[in-house]
This record gives structure tokens, C-alpha cells and sequence, in this order.
């Protein structure tokens, strides 16, 4: 089982900084324990362009796999499908959507929250579209179009096959039935934001053959849990297939404590 | 009903700083039972431009100043006294101000704020339950309303960021996709909990304007 560091890109730090500090955190951390870090997820908030970031951190590290996470607070239907065709041209095929943390809840309590289309509906297209026309074409019909003609002449063109990951809840009935809706439109990974209440969920989706992480933030690590090792046997205890750490800053971080 | 609120007085009398002669208009429809623009907030108003030093030539409730038809009877009791109004305050919705802004093509003033269209319990209490999206999804959602109850107005199911109960970003309401789904539940709607929403049309939005 994976441990996965989730880190949102910078603010106001030097990117190349940056890029350093998730060197040493990627490459220390692999010495020293016997769970690699095989991934990593950029978390696009207000800061660096994440995608941007995405492509350098995988130019650094050609066997880390690189995961774009996105929200859809911040981006109507238009830039979504621009960044999922600048990371297929970029051969970044692992992306994150959650539905975000509505702007009263940030420091941006004014700002416009966008929600133009959530995770199902944006799920549904990124797994039907299998190129640029069929994102322009999906993005409103009310019977997605699930086309498998792809234009070989273009690869660039070519926008199907990424590896979708969402963020949910899993704690309740109506929890189990968006499950269910990703489920049947096609995501490939589901990440849960809780140890608790999600038995059902986690063995419904295991049973679907789909991969399932837990989502916890460092600052839990001492407070909800004694340690890191409490977590990660807690999620394998789950039988899930990762433990994504949100990590709240690279240079200060608890995968560098240990 | 269409809630409105009060707009602070400073920002009315800030508006109403150019002029003098300063009609009143009420509406004694949605406006009267938010408290906003009944006969009594009329008055309060009048009060308070006439300290100012303004000169108020006409009070008036019109039932439904929204109502062009209704408008135009009404407004045949003022007609001479717009002939020396330099400008209107209105307390009614946006829709209201804009009407009456359109028929006697003077100044208007608003003195409310419009939020949405809300249920009312009580007199002082009221709760939001449409936005008026244009596309209404109340036949497969339950009957609750989740543009306006989710505070992200979304289509197919709860966010990530529920404790189980209570909503993310209002702690004080239930996420209103529990509501949605124990109704659907309850009416044995299994089609509707598994329905799938394509992204909202906002194209029909762009609403002809006739003004
Ligand atoms: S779906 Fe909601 S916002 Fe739209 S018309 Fe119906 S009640 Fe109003
Ligand atoms: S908790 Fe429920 S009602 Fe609140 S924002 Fe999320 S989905 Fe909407």
C-alpha cells in the first residue's frame, strides 16, 4: 500500500524551491522506509500553476507518478476542458476532481464560487470523450454521447484514457448512491475523507474493482492519530490501496520527521 | 414570495443626494410581508429623507408594482405629483423598481436589497427555496430544491464536505441531498436516486429583455 503526499502548489515561494524541497521529500523518504513514494499529488489551489508544476516535477522524476488534482470551485466546464487537454498533451494522465471547498470556508470569502458542473457530470465526460469534439459535444447534451471513434491521425487530439480519481463522502445513503453513479459512469479511484462510517462504501468499490484511498491531513498525524504507522496500518487494516497525506507545507512535513 | 431586505439608509439618502423632490412608492405585495415595503416602511422612509431636508411629494402602496397592468391604474393617483418629482425611492424587489423605473421613466431609487424567491413561516422568518433557474428539477429531486438549498447548487449528490448530517458550509442546516435522498427513498422514486444530471444549460439564461 502507498503512502501519497498531497501538496498544494506554492504560494508565494520560489517554485524551484519548491521542486527542491519535493526532491528531498521524495527521495528521503523512500531511503528510510519500506513503503516507497511512488506518487505524488499537486493540489491546484490559489498558488503556482499546478499542471505547470506537474510537468516538471515529472521531467525531475521520470518513476514518480504525478497526479493533477482539481476542484470545481474554482473552474467553469471551459477551463476544465483546457486542462484536460493541455495534460493529455503533456502525458499527464493521472487527474483528482473534488467538488472543493466552497470560498466562505478560505480566505477568499467573497469570491465567486464557480460549480458550473460537479464531479459526476465532469466524470461522465472526461471517461465518455474520447477527443476535443466529444468534450465540446458532451459538455451540455443531456444524453452524453459515448463515442469510441477516435482520430488516430492525432494523438494530440486523442483525449480519452485518463486515470480519474474523485473525492467523496462515504458516510451516509446518499453517499452510496453518488458511489454508485461514479461507478457506472467509469472513475477509476475513490478517495475517502474519513477512517470512520465508510466499511459499506470501501468494500462496495473493492468489490467493483476500483482503488481506494484514504485522505487524511498531516495535522491529524498526533491528534487523531499517535502516528503515521497508526494511520497507514489503520487504512491497510481497511484494505485500502493507498494513504494520501495532505501536506501542509514540503519543507516542514511529517513524512520529513519520520 | 420575493424576499427582500432593507437597504441601509445612509446608502438611500447617499443616492438621493442630487435630489430635492422625492416621491415614495410601497409595495404592498412580497415587499409588505418581508417588512421592506409596506405602508409602515413608507412612512419611516418619508421620515427620514424629510430630515434630510428633502421635499417628499407623494407616498404611495401600489398592491403589485411588478404588475405593469396594476402599475398603471395606480399610478394615475400621482400624476400630478410626478410632474415635481425629481426622484423615486421604491421598496420593492428589483423587479418592482425596474418597472416603475421603465413606466414613468424618472429617477428610481431602491431601498431593498432582493435575495430569492421564500416560503414564509412566519412574519420575520422566511426560507429561501427557489432561484429561479429557469429548468425546474423539483419532479426528480425529491421536491427540495438543491440549486438553492446546497449552497454549491449541485445536480447529483452530496460534496465531499458533509460530517454525515450537516452541511459544509451552513453547519447550521442538513446537507439537503439527505433530505433529497430519504424523499426519493420514501417515495420509492429509484429512478430519480440513480438519475444522472448533465452539467446545468445556462444558455437559457439569456433572457430576452423587454424593457
Ligand atoms: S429547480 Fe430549484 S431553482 Fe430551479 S425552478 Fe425548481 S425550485 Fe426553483
Ligand atoms: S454539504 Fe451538502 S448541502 Fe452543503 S455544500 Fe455539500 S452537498 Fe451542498
Amino acid at each position: 500500500m502507498n503512502i501519497i503526499p498531497e501538496i498544494e502548489s506554492p504560494l508565494s515561494e520560489n517554485y524551484i524551491d519548491f521542486l527542491k524541497e519535493l526532491k528531498i521529500l521524495l527521495n528521503g523518504f523512500s531511503r528510510n522506509r519500506t513503503i516507497d513514494i511512488k506518487n505524488i499529488i499537486i493540489e491546484q489551489n490559489f498558488g503556482f500553476n499546478a499542471i505547470l508544476l506537474c510537468k516538471l516535477i515529472s521531467d525531475e522524476n521520470p518513476d514518480t507518478a504525478i497526479t493533477y488534482s482539481v476542484n470545481m470551485r474554482d473552474k467553469n466546464r471551459i477551463a476544465l476542458f483546457s486542462d484536460l487537454i493541455t495534460l493529455n498533451q503533456l502525458g499527464l494522465k493521472n487527474i483528482i476532481i473534488s467538488e472543493g471547498l466552497h470560498p466562505v470556508k478560505t480566505v477568499f470569502h467573497s469570491a465567486k464560487p464557480v460549480y458550473d458542473i460537479d464531479v459526476i457530470a465532469l466524470s461522465s465526460i472526461i471517461k465518455k470523450s474520447k477527443s476535443i469534439n466529444h468534450l465540446i459535444e458532451n459538455n451540455s447534451n443531456n444524453d452524453l454521447l459515448d463515442n469510441n471513434v477516435v482520430n488516430t491521425e492525432d494523438a494530440a487530439y486523442n483525449i480519452g484514457n485518463f486515470n480519474l480519481g474523485v473525492k467523496i463522502a462515504a458516510s451516509t445513503p446518499a453517499d452510496m448512491v453518488k458511489i454508485k453513479k461514479l461507478i457506472a459512469v467509469g472513475a477509476d479511484n475513490f478517495i475517502i475523507n474519513s477512517f470512520t462510517d465508510n466499511i459499506g462504501a470501501i468494500e462496495y468499490i473493492k468489490k467493483e474493482h476500483k482503488n481506494v484511498f484514504i485522505h487524511i491531513n498531516e495535522l491529524e498525524i498526533g491528534k487523531t492519530f499517535n502516528s503515521l504507522d497508526e494511520a497507514y496500518a489503520k487504512a491497510l487494516n481497511l484494505k485500502a490501496d493507498g494513504l494520501i497525506i495532505k501536506i501542509v507545507s514540503p519543507k516542514i512535513n511529517i513524512l520529513k520527521k519520520l | 414570495m420575493f424576499l427582500t431586505t432593507r437597504k441601509d439608509i445612509k446608502e438611500i439618502i447617499d443616492a438621493a443626494e442630487k435630489y430635492q423632490n422625492i416621491g415614495i412608492v410601497g409595495c404592498a405585495s412580497c415587499a409588505s410581508i418581508c417588512l421592506t415595503g409596506g405602508s409602515a416602511q413608507v412612512g419611516e422612509m418619508a421620515q427620514a429623507l424629510k430630515k434630510e431636508g428633502k421635499n417628499i411629494t407623494f407616498t404611495i402602496s401600489i398592491d403589485e408594482p411588478c404588475d405593469m397592468r396594476v402599475l398603471k391604474e395606480d399610478i394615475r393617483f400621482i400624476e400630478d405629483n410626478l410632474e415635481h418629482t425629481d426622484a423615486i425611492v421604491v421598496l420593492s424587489c428589483g423587479t418592482g423598481v425596474q418597472t416603475i423605473s421603465g413606466l414613468t421613466k424618472k429617477k428610481v431609487i431602491t431601498g431593498t436589497n432582493s435575495k430569492y424567491i421564500a416560503k414564509t413561516e412566519h412574519i420575520g422568518e422566511y426560507s429561501p427555496l427557489c432561484r429561479g433557474c429557469d429548468e425546474c428539477r423539483l419532479n426528480f429531486t425529491g421536491g427540495v430544491c438543491t440549486i438553492t438549498l446546497c449552497p454549491k447548487g449541485l445536480l447529483n449528490g452530496p460534496c465531499e464536505g458533509h460530517n454525515g448530517i450537516k452541511c459544509e458550509v451552513d453547519e447550521e442546516a442538513n446537507c439537503i441531498f439527505m433530505t433529497s435522498y430519504a424523499n426519493m427513498k420514501n417515495f420509492g422514486e429509484e429512478e430519480n436516486i440513480a438519475r444522472i444530471f448533465s452539467p446545468r444549460d445556462y444558455s437559457i439564461k439569456i433572457i430576452k429583455k423587454n424593457i
